[in-house]
């Protein structure tokens, strides 16, 4: 299995903050690896490069080998490299299920799909997917009217209905309540085995990257602090000093 | 929803079709609130499922305008004389070139524009927000002042139609000819919208509405889609200038055809009043606009503008949703919205 | 002050609307010195279009120059994929 993300010596300039800088890092295909840091770290800024929602001052971004930096945004989604949210997206006025009708793909991209007629299957598949993150009672409901947390989850099946690649995911278990996070868990390690997907995980909860997780990379002030298996990250000094301080 | 709606359906064409015999004094009026329904249900596709509010929308009418009318007097005579002076007396159409100007000066109407729409669109359609609605507005206004300075057409003084040929019929034949053409148009315009809403168009649409970043980020390419929209206002909104044109006479710039302070500012009025981004809301709200402004210039002459003033703050401040909006809220069920207290309370459970 | 030198009607303050707008798209917002200048080179186009392209295009050239800067802006941003906020 190839890399299927790789980033190479990507600087990220705000004006005179450095957001990022030289970070390189790769994703290897069909893993589940996790990117962790402290507050302002860069992490979300890192997973806006990779998908082009801004571009990047120095360094290259490659998917599946190809060079995606300065791609717009809907042609890197196109390609299988989707993301969501820290601060969850949905479609607040439109209900679940046309939430996820929207995100599918069409089969074509032309004057005629734009006014084709939305297939009847695909209302069976949202409504299948609505039930896998447990949203399925709540369908008919509009999208802006669900809380945060369960707004997170039907962003997550939004996604899953655009059969992506790769999936960026921000931080997906912040606002979930507690009890739900190990069906979260579940879930994401059946996205992976079952439908393949690669998973890129921004996350603060420890308990919860370092079960999923293969590899982990620490970004901290926004550089690379440290990578390896979860095992070796839990216990590098340094990454226990970028979280805590150091003494 | 749409069983129980035919027999409706059946009342409003039923009313159309008869209305120039039933209110013969009123041809005219119910002509312009036809154009005005066109007018909202054009301005709806950017303002209320795009979520863009263009002030801007009401270039393409006076484009229609112009374009339609050129055509008509420009196939047959030519255009600088016509508008030099008192050209529809000295240069006279006859019966068959008049009606071959209006159809072929029609169809270029709606696609003239349409095409502005297809190579300003990327440009301006890139804009967001109050910047986009500067910007029509800019357009707007901006034509309306160039289109003064051109000598072809009239500069300040504008120019005129031309006028119904002698021999066939009068006022009557000639406001029943426009009544009808209006009110296919009108339509037209719903038939096609009813259509493209039901597609994925619409569904993008709105998605474009509510979080267009969103939209981008799942792999839509939301500019061909807003250009898509503003070409099909265009369109319809280019024919409705023409007729326009036509049933009033004379054409001025500012005024008339590129007339931003009020057909333009109307139809965003018209839209707010029955309810942003539902198909029905631009038309109740075109018509019950249309019917307190005609009311206002019949019973409070010299006080008109004032009242009319009143309304668009009553609009503004009490029907922020608009009338469909209002409804929606009060009864989801009617518009297939079910809501089940269960769902809301059901906590999320993931076995 | 326009109501002492020019005659008064509803729609006077219209053209000044916007012209203040389009000085403070071009200068940026904040930018007060911009601003400054930026009104003055304003002031300048319009007498030029006045005089090159005759007084009847004056206020048309001056709304046509706001369209040309928002959508100049807008390809401008669009390199850094921004959006004018």
């Amino acid at each position: 299995m190839g890399k299927i993300l790789k980033v190479d010596k990507v600087f990220k300039y705000f004006g005179g903050v450095k957001a990022n800088e030289n970070i390189s890092l790769a994703v290897e295909e069909g893993s589940i690896v996790g990117l962790i840091g402290p507050n302002g770290s860069g992490k979300t800024t890192l997973f806006n490069s990779i998908v082009g929602t801004h571009p990047i001052d120095e360094g290259s971004i490659q998917f599946e080998g190809k060079e995606v930096s300065e791609l717009p945004v809907p042609v890197v989604a196109k390609l299988g490299l989707l993301r969501t949210f820290q601060q969850t997206r949905i479609y607040g006025k439109l209900n679940c299920v046309q939430n996820m009708l929207i995100s599918a793909k069409p089969e074509k991209d032309n004057i005629f799909s734009m006014f084709a007629k939305i297939p009847e299957e695909l209302t069976a598949k949202s409504e299948n997917l609505l039930n896998f993150v447990g949203l399925y009672q709540k369908r008919k409901l509009r999208a802006g009217d669900l809380s945060f947390g369960q707004q997170k989850l039907l962003e997550l099946a939004m996604a899953l209905m655009n059969e992506p690649k790769m999936l960026l995911l921000d931080e997906p278990t912040a606002g979930i309540n507690p009890t739900l996070i190990n069906g979260i868990i579940d879930r994401l390690v059946t996205i992976n085995k079952e439908y393949g997907i690669t998973l890129f995980v921004i996350e603060h909860n420890m308990r919860v990257i370092m079960n999923l997780a293969q590899k982990i990379f620490c970004l901290a002030h926004g550089q690379l602090l440290a990578e390896g298996e979860p095992e070796q990250i839990k216990n590098d000094k340094r990454v226990i000093d970028a979280y805590l301080g150091a003494q | 929803m749409t069983k129980n709606r035919l027999p409706f359906y059946g009342i409003i064409l039923a009313f159309g079709l008869a209305a120039p015999f039933l209110f013969p004094a009123f041809k005219l009026q119910i002509s312009i609130m036809w154009i005005l329904v066109v007018l909202a249900l054009t301005w709806d596709v950017q303002g209320g499922q795009t979520g863009y509010t263009s002030f801007g929308n009401i270039f393409f009418f006076g484009i229609g305008m112009y374009v339609c009318a050129g055509i008509q007097i420009g196939l047959f005579f030519p255009l600088a004389e016509w508008t030099a002076s008192g050209g529809e007396k000295t240069f006279i159409h006859a019966p068959f070139q008049y009606f071959q100007g209006i159809f072929v000066g029609l169809i270029l109407a709606g696609i003239i524009p349409a095409l502005v729409a297809a190579t300003i669109g990327y440009g301006v359609l890139g804009l967001r927000g109050q910047y986009f609605g500067i910007c029509t507005l800019g357009l707007g206004i901006a034509a309306g002042e160039i289109a003064g300075g051109i000598e072809l057409i009239g500069a300040g003084q504008g120019m005129t139609a031309p006028p119904w040929p002698k021999g066939i019929g009068g006022i009557e034949l000639r406001s029943q000819f426009f009544y009808y053409l209006c009110f296919i148009l009108m339509v037209a315009t719903f038939l096609f919208l009813k259509w493209a809403y039901k597609t994925r168009f619409g569904l993008v649409l709105n998605a474009i509405r509510d979080n267009e970043d969103k939209a981008e980020a799942m792999g839509i390419h939301t500019m061909r889609y807003k250009i898509t929209g503003w070409i099909v206002s265009a369109f319809f909104l280019g024919i409705a200038g023409g007729l326009m044109g036509n049933m009033i006479g004379y054409i001025e710039p500012v005024e008339i055809a590129f007339a931003v302070t009020t057909y333009g500012v109307f139809m965003i009025l018209m839209v707010m009043l029955g309810g942003k981004g539902t198909l029905w809301g631009p038309i109740i709200g075109a018509m019950i606009f249309h019917i307190f402004k005609e009311g206002f210039w019949t019973f409070f002459l010299g006080w008109q503008y004032v009242a009319l003033g009143v309304l668009i703050v009553i609009i503004v401040v009490f029907f922020p949703e608009g009338i469909m909006g209002g409804l929606r809220e009060r009864y989801p069920a009617r518009f297939g919205e079910v809501v089940d207290e269960a769902d809301i309370k059901a906590q999320v459970e993931l076995k | 002050m326009i109501a002492i030198t020019f005659t008064l009607h509803p729609y006077v303050g219209l053209p000044y609307t916007v012209r203040s707008f389009m000085i403070v798209i071009i200068a940026g917002l904040g930018n007060l010195p911009g601003v400054a200048l930026s009104g003055m080179g304003l002031g300048v186009f319009e007498e030029f279009a006045d005089y090159i392209l005759g007084t009847e295009f004056r206020i048309g050239a001056t709304f046509l120059l706001l369209v040309l800067i928002l959508v100049y802006k807008r390809f401008k941003l669009s390199r850094k994929r921004e959006y004018l906020i």
